[in-house]
């Protein structure tokens, strides 16, 4: 008999760094990756759908297990992933898929766009390919179906296509499906053989009622919803978000309760469930949406939504990390609840609104019939379960980069190398000066636009997606892999970077060099050559300028919304080679560090190689007037214009949100920031003398959480980098 | 003269708030913790500790100079706050406090916020200092923001003339009014004036009808015996709506020595949650409807 949660939970929560593995359950890592190595060398004759299946279930047959008799989702899978950090380096990726895209970039990309990728990525560009790491499979069919339902419909769908003159290339889409669904139940039965050997009736009767037939308990469930993300993971299929959870699970729960199950078990598994999440460390933590609403408005909350917020805030834990679609019927319980948990820092808790994300999906001419069922995946990015593919992560730009080049002729300020068509380096206006930043702007969005768009036509060679494909409706009646955009809604997503940077910068330029005349451009020029060195003075005064972006003032929320509109007005919904549209977003995740780190000293004050400005905030510390004035900024943005994420990341101090009248107002901002047309809303309840003690004292702090970005990270584990980061946030709020 | 507009502001009045902190204040509350709020002139706050020697600020004016080892001291007696320094200074060392403006433009500066003050029943709280002290400012504001259809709160001393009070009584949805004591030696031991005015002034709002929310700083040692005799003069008002109790603390130490004055009460303790626990029991005993922050 298990013991309870309570008593369980410390040995549960380290499982994954403390694994032991069963050497008799199958083949260590290192064994596996050269076997594997060597059967991706000898693939290249074979289509690349089997050779991939075929090696993804010689893997599964081979894989080493463990059961963990403390927790009801016992069982693990030996991939060489190292849990002490964020999981990361497993056997199918260096083996497999790493070889396999290397070879497809090298081979089937055009040369010269890959040169030109490449050199302009010397200077930090930071254009990247295809997300293949990204996704949400339907987990309305997975659940309704289970693996065994799966596997029939594929079965029948190949039968139907053989009989009525499929392609070759559908077939063997169907039977890289069926290979590897077969694998799965093997792999499942081979679970099944060796938990009989520990004392675990009720693991052991699921796992072969999930070998025999679709999921009949709510155990069953979150079982299978463990093993899918599994199997995708072992295959780098990478799904991310575990769905709406609250929706998929409560019929489940409700009927165990009907035939007499004890709530407290039930929730015990929930407890279990989340913890396994926790423990397992998946990069950026493993989301899950609740709530939202329906095409008539009505709210889509129920028990199980604020059964999962009451145990989530009882574990104070962040991963798996919640996101709570909001709508102006939302039960005021849940954002009640939701606000309350951030404010005692308990804050891995993303916010989104219905009506902006529904207005996104409308630009993009998707219907709200459809856009009702999105789901949030990754830290923010909506997507629409089971219609739509988003590779929400695909194309970036670094607009302080484009800014650099602007002022500099169109090279790279740190290497001196002409990265784009030279420009001139005086314009006569500051309007000059604008129109030739988005010049650079544009010419950088061509080519990473260009370059994803090509990429992703080669997403099925490099890692077709057997296992995520399965799962939807249209690729196993059109037999293609979701990769070849057999979705209703095919798109991808370009993140741009550093907003507040530029345009703190482009007012400075205004203001000191056009309006007043203090300096030249030249000056400018040097003075960023020499990254402010000798002029410390005047980047005091720069950096004390009030006037800066986040603080609803006019000049630089008029240059603001210039560059969101002419983003917005050239590449949003623009339609992609390869079908589908491009959906915008304003977030950089924590690529503004990295790209600061290639970035020259900005007019803002900014030195060399430091940080970008996060997502759509404010410079960090610019945010001067407070959150009202930082709210009304961003919501001079169109938001349905940045459909891929539009997050407004805020500080507050304790005392702002206090006691029971704290909270009323806490809940009147979030409130009025949706009510026009806010996005999203995440963030941080902390003090900077809160942050500098835990710096100063890391053990006595270690388990205070903090919002990085569209996921939390402890505090004390962050770099010093980071950690300076948030301190300078907190200061002077 | 105006030192300070606070957005987002949720402890003077109901919702989320704007403050308009006036300058100039006819009380010096020992415990008083806007000591630059004192006198209606621009002062400076220079606050040593943040100074990193940077010495920019020496090469603007004859305040800012060298000692004898080279590093930056501040001649406060030489200032003629003319604000350069903290333009220059990068840890923000120095802060000017007070700013002459119309009514109109602090007006357009609380109507940045309107849509969260309107959207959350919140409103706009003239504070100080004492704004009675500008009573015509105060009423022409006031009249402005009116006119837009804001709550007004009135966070004052009650030190003022009737005249005063009746230019801004008009346009005020609540007076939030501190009472330290009932006993005139404590209050003027405590404020350094005679309680009567405030009392009789009191009760003549009140006579207004406007609806009053009544502050009681608790202060050991100073006015903690006052309990009692508060809680039945504000019970025996109409139209009080709440009492709150403002528990002692000390963080504004640091503005003190930051302008120059001594910090006159550095050894009163912070009152224990028990001690507060039994005003608050005390408070309603008397029947009024107490709240705490």
């Amino acid at each position: 008999m298990m013991k309870s949660f309570a008593e369980n939970r410390e040995l549960v929560q380290n499982e994954f760094e403390e694994a032991c593995w069963d050497e008799t359950t199958g083949l260590s890592p290192e064994v596996l990756r050269e076997k594997l190595s060597e059967m991706q060398n000898n693939s290249a004759d074979r289509p690349r759908p089997l050779a991939r299946a075929e090696m993804y279930a010689w893997l599964l047959d081979n894989l080493q297990l463990q059961i963990n008799p403390n927790t009801p989702f016992s069982v693990k899978f030996n991939l060489g992933i190292d849990y002490t950090g964020f999981a990361s380096a497993d056997v199918f990726l260096h083996a497999v898929i790493a070889p396999q895209m290397g070879k497809i970039t090298s081979s089937r990309m055009d040369p010269e766009l890959m040169r030109e990728v490449n050199y302009k990525n010397s200077s930090g560009l930071g254009i990247v390919g295809a997300d293949l790491f990204h996704t949400v499979p339907d987990w309305n069919n997975i659940i309704k179906l289970g693996f065994t339902g799966i596997l029939k419909n594929a079965e029948a769908s190949r039968s139907r296509l053989a009989a009525s003159g499929g392609t070759e290339k559908q077939l063997i889409f169907l039977d890289s499906v069926i290979i590897s669904f077969k694998a799965i139940l093997r792999m499942l039965e081979r679970i099944y053989q060796y938990s009989l050997k520990f004392d675990l009736p009720e693991f052991s009767a699921s796992v072969k009622r999930l070998t025999e037939d679709a999921p009949q308990t709510f155990y069953d469930v979150l079982q299978l919803s463990v093993f899918y993300l599994y199997f995708e993971e072992i295959g780098l299929e990478k799904g991310r978000t575990l769905g709406p959870i609250d929706a998929l699970y409560l019929p489940y729960y409700e009927a165990d309760i009907a035939k007499g199950a004890d709530p407290e078990q039930l929730n015990d598994l929930i407890r279990y469930f989340f913890i396994h999440y926790t423990a397992a460390k998946r990069f950026a933590a493993q989301p899950l949406t609740l709530c939202g609403s329906d095409e008539d408005g009505s709210d889509r909350t129920n028990e199980m939504s604020h059964l999962i917020l009451e145990i989530y805030d009882e574990l104070n834990i962040y991963d798996p990390k919640i996101q709570i679609r909001c709508h102006k019927n939302l039960d005021d319980r849940i954002l009640t609840k939701a606000l309350d948990m951030i404010r005692h820092g308990n804050s891995s808790i993303c916010l989104l609104n219905d009506e902006a994300v529904f207005r996104g999906y409308e630009r993009l001419e998707i219907p709200r019939s459809d856009a009702q069922d999105y789901v949030l995946l990754g830290c923010y990015e909506p997507i629409i379960m089971g219609k739509e593919e988003a590779e929400i992560s695909t194309a970036r730009l670094n607009m302080a980069k484009c800014l650099e080049f602007a002022l500099n002729g169109g090279r790279d300020m740190l290497t001196g190398k002409q990265i784009f068509k030279e420009t001139p380096l005086n314009p006569q206006s500051f309007e000059e000066l604008v129109e030739i930043f988005y010049m650079h702007l544009d010419d950088t969005l061509d080519l990473s636009i260009r370059f994803a768009d090509t990429h992703g036509r080669y997403s099925t060679e490099m890692n077709p997606s057997p296992i995520y494909s399965a799962s939807f409706t249209d690729c196993i009646e059109k037999a293609t892999d979701v990769h070849e955009y057999p979705l209703p809604y095919n798109n991808m997503s370009l993140k741009c970077i550093g907003l507040a940077t530029v345009v703190d910068s482009l007012t400075v330029l205004k203001k000191y060099v056009f309006e007043r005349g203090e300096l030249t451009l030249d000056e400018m020029r040097k003075i960023l050559a020499a990254d402010w060195e000798g002029y410390e003075e005047l980047r005091t005064r720069i950096i004390k300028d009030k006037e800066k972006y986040g603080n609803n003032l006019p000049v630089p929320d008029a240059i603001m919304t210039g560059i969101t509109k002419h983003l917005a007005d050239k590449y949003c919904g623009m339609p992609l080679a390869r079908g589908g549209k491009l959906r915008l977003a304003l977030d950089s995740i924590d690529k503004c560090i990295l790209y600061g780190k290639n970035t020259a000293a900005s007019p803002d004050g900014r030195k060399a190689r430091t940080t970008l400005s996060k997502n759509l905030c404010a410079t960090d510390g610019m945010d001067r007037g407070g959150i009202t004035a930082y709210m009304q900024s961003v919501l001079k943005i169109d938001a349905a214009d940045y459909v891929n994420a539009a997050v407004l990341d805020f500080v507050l101090h304790p005392s702002a949100v206090e006691g029971e009248k704290g909270l009323d107002d806490f809940k009147s901002i979030i409130r009025i920031f949706f009510e026009n047309g806010g996005f999203a809303i995440q963030g941080n309840i902390v003090s900077a003398e809160k942050l500098r003690a835990a710096q100063n004292d890391p053990a006595k702090y270690s388990t205070l959480q903090i919002r990085v970005c569209g996921w939390n990270e402890y505090f004390v584990k962050l770099s010093r980098v980071k950690q300076d980061m948030f301190i300078r946030q907190c200061e002077g709020i | 003269m105006i030192f300070a507009i606070k957005p987002f502001e949720i402890h003077d009045g109901d919702g989320i708030r704007t403050t308009v902190f006036f300058k100039g204040c006819p009380l010096r509350c020992r415990w008083c913790h806007n000591p630059e709020s004192f006198t209606p002139k621009i002062e400076l706050l220079y606050d040593a500790e943040l100074c990193q020697n940077c010495l920019s600020c020496t090469k603007l004016c004859s305040a800012n100079r060298f000692d004898n080892c080279g590093n930056h001291i501040f001649i406060r007696e030489d200032c003629v706050k003319c604000g350069k320094c903290t333009e220059i200074c990068p840890t923000d060392a120095f802060e000017l406090a007070g700013k002459e403006c119309t009514p109109e433009e602090v007006a357009e500066e609380v109507l940045r916020d309107e849509l969260f003050l309107k959207g959350s029943g919140g409103g706009v709280t003239f504070s100080g200092g004492e704004p009675l002290m500008q009573a015509e400012f105060c009423a022409s504001l006031a009249a402005i923001l009116k006119e837009r259809g804001l709550n007004i709160a009135v966070d004052t001393c009650a030190y003022a003339s009737r005249k005063a009070i009746d230019l801004v009584a008009p346009y005020t949805d609540t007076f939030l009014i501190d009472i330290k004591a009932i006993d005139e030696s404590t209050h003027i031991a405590c404020t350094g004036v005679s309680n009567r005015t405030i009392l009789d002034n009191i009760i003549y709002i009140d006579s207004l009808g406007t609806p009053i929310e009544l502050r009681y700083p608790y202060v050991p040692t100073m006015n903690d015996k006052e309990v009692e005799a508060i809680g039945k003069f504000a019970a025996s008002l109409k139209h009080v709506v709440r009492m709150r109790i403002l528990p002692y603390h000390s963080y504004a130490d640091k503005k003190y020595s930051c302008l120059g004055y001594t910090y006159p009460l550095p050894d009163v303790p912070i009152p224990t949650k028990a001690e507060i626990a039994a005003a608050v029991d005390v408070m309603r005993s008397c029947g009024v409807n107490v709240d705490q922050y």
